[in-house]
């Protein structure tokens, strides 16, 4: 273990999102009819979890995000592993601002959208975990404002 | 105003408005992305080429000065993480399974071609633009 194995508050946050967006995966995200039970007179439904037929690919790409970017944290926390500071010209804070923000902006339109199936477990747990990757990311680029880089200097907030 | 438009600033305003009017048409048989059931996961996309192309027409033609940085990305960045947002959201209507019956329409190829037409201009924008020469390199002058 290095000397930078403590996690900070961002990293938890963005860990924990990370691994309940990794059980939310294999959850049902949507409820598709399935049939109906002549005993108790109710329909039953279908589970599919993020590798559905409605979910698939676009609810897989709101995983993967969640699960990298808390991947990023635990190699570079944990496991002392180095990773070059910047890709393509994001520091890894705007990288994981990026990641937290397609997935909670996909989620939450898929949140207002009508005329969907119902939503189930796996949903709210991909909406949670997106919504906390966003705090996490955005404790995260506030915590360190030198870390913004480029040609000009960051601005004062 | 400035009429230095560059080819990359074309490109973007360009295929955002191809993916407004794409949004409009048929996007899988019978429904358009405003359509219920499609608003607003499907009309995300549009949104997104529209904005990108808004931002370059206000910086291109009204002169307008926004922030050089927001939450710390250049605009150059941001140009690049929603076209790569657009795209992976075409990307995933493209792959998405659809029943037998349903087909993709003119709206939706139209949306993908926007999509693929924002990357291209995202990523000679930031070709063109000082940043990519690489954080230690000292800024240039305008």
């Amino acid at each position: 273990m290095a000397d930078n194995n403590q996690p900070s508050p961002p990293d938890i946050i963005t860990i924990a999102a990370g691994a309940v967006m990794l059980i939310a995966g294999f959850l049902a995200i949507f409820k598709i009819p399935s049939g109906f039970n002549i005993q108790t007179g109710s329909v039953t439904s279908e589970g599919q979890n993020v590798f559905g037929d409605l979910a698939f690919p676009i609810a897989t790409f709101v995983w993967l995000f969640g699960i990298v970017a808390a991947l990023q944290i635990v190699l570079t926390t944990f496991a002392n592993v180095k990773l070059p500071e910047r890709v393509l010209d994001f520091t890894w804070s705007q990288i994981h601002l990026a990641l937290a923000g397609f997935c909670a902006v996909v989620m939450v339109c898929w949140l207002i959208t009508s005329d969907l199936p119902d939503k189930g477990i796996g949903f709210w747990g991909l909406l949670l975990g997106s919504i906390a990757l966003v705090v996490g990311a955005v404790m995260r680029l506030q915590a360190a404002p030198s870390t913004a880089g480029g040609p000009t200097p960051p601005t004062t907030f | 105003m400035n009429n230095n438009v560059t080819p990359p600033q074309i490109i973007i305003m360009a295929a955002g408005a191809v993916m407004l009017v794409g949004s409009f048409l048929d996007f899988f048989s019978g429904t358009n992305a405003w359509g219920s059931g499609a608003l607003p996961i499907v009309t995300l996309a549009a949104w997104i080429g529209v904005a990108m192309a808004v931002v370059i027409a206000l910086q291109a033609f009204a002169n307008v000065n926004l922030p050089e940085r927001v939450l710390t990305f250049t605009w150059t960045q941001l140009h690049l993480v929603l076209s790569i947002y657009a795209a992976l959201l075409m990307i995933g209507w493209l792959l998405l399974k659809v029943p037998g019956s349903v087909d993709r329409g003119a709206g939706f190829w139209l949306m993908f071609l926007g999509a693929a037409g924002l990357v291209v201009g995202a990523v000679m924008l930031r070709n063109e633009s000082p940043a990519a020469a690489g954080p230690s390199s000292p800024p240039t002058s305008f």
